[in-house]
């Protein structure tokens, strides 16, 4: 009886212990949802790509992982660091532009308001790459407006930054 | 290191770096085909070198690099028209980017003089923003319904 009693009170220990384990290893942490690993080479073959004259270049070989931050929309990461941190933004399900920090399958954000203000080299001007949300929205505009001709893409892109400011 | 936009009519384009306190402009000279007011200044590398994109007359874009005050042009992804967008760069000198033509392309990586497409499979755009000493490369890709995620890539 006391044998049986002790190893039920190990087990019971034992899963209290594991419970508590698990709990910190995700106390702290955003969720991120990973969804594809894949050779882009092979998966190109699989799926008969219809490559543009352009990419008739060799597709680097690499083994690639698709993330998603849930909620988030226009998930943006941009730039990576020796450690392999990964720093980059996203709107959040308000609509909120935030910034963020990938590392070690955990994501942090950074609130920008805790640091310093920037100040431009002169009036009018503004520095274009303080914020991911302005370089989100380059792309974009990159992406539609180059068959539209340098002068929309400059003046679509200032006037963003006007409003956006 | 960044980018501006200056206070005139043309809304000109210009990269700067900001050293020890001082700012410093970035044009692509017209001697490589740039209009002037066009140049954007990407990414920077520990050595300082920069790389960005500037626009010729044909409303073209294309990559430079700026290395020890000497611009250089950076090799055009070879399609017709195709502009060419360098986004990031690793110390090593590596270059990752994005190339639009009449539709939007794909990423690339030009490493020693090789380019390298990168182009999520099944999705509308890739662009490759940043690459790491290892040669890992982030960035975004939209899916065919224009939702946009994230990806990561080792390279073999």
């Amino acid at each position: 009886m006391n044998r049986k009693f002790r190893a039920m009170t190990i087990g019971a220990l034992f899963a209290v212990f594991a419970l508590s384990m698990v709990a910190q290893s995700t106390s702290g942490r955003s969720p991120l949802r990973l969804t594809t690993w894949v050779d882009m080479a092979k998966a190109h073959a699989a799926q008969g790509a219809q490559l543009q004259p352009q990419n008739q270049l060799p597709i680097l070989a690499g083994t690639f992982t698709t993330f998603d931050i849930p909620g988030a929309t226009l998930l943006s990461p941009e730039g990576i660091n020796p450690r392999g941190d990964i720093v980059g933004g996203y709107y959040d399900s308000n609509s909120i532009w935030q910034n963020f920090v990938l590392s070690n399958g955990t994501v942090r954000n950074i609130n920008p308001r805790a640091l310093p203000h920037l100040v431009g080299p002169a009036a009018g001007w503004r520095p274009k790459t303080g914020s991911t949300r302005e370089e989100t929205s380059w792309a974009a505009i990159a992406a539609a407006a180059v068959t539209a001709k340098h002068s929309v893409f400059c003046c679509a892109e200032a006037q963003y930054q006007r409003q956006s400011a | 290191m960044g980018s501006y936009y200056d206070n005139t009519s043309n809304c000109g384009s210009h990269g700067f770096r900001l050293s020890n306190r001082a700012y410093t402009n970035i044009d692509v000279p017209e001697s490589l085909g740039a209009v002037p007011g066009t140049t954007t200044a990407a990414a920077i590398d520990p050595q300082g070198d920069i790389v960005g994109n500037y626009t010729d007359s044909s409303f073209v874009f294309h990559g430079f690099l700026l290395s020890h005050s000497t611009f250089s042009a950076i090799p055009d992804i070879p399609a017709p028209g195709a502009s060419t967008f360098p986004l990031g760069m690793n110390p090593q000198g590596d270059i990752v980017g994005a190339a639009f033509s009449v539709t939007p392309c794909c990423g690339f990586l030009l490493s020693h003089g090789t380019v390298s497409i990168i182009d999520v499979p099944g999705s509308s755009l890739t662009v490759p923003y940043g690459i790491d000493p290892q040669g890992d490369i982030v960035g975004f890709y939209q899916d065919s319904n224009g939702n946009q995620h994230g990806f990561l890539i080792r390279q073999n």
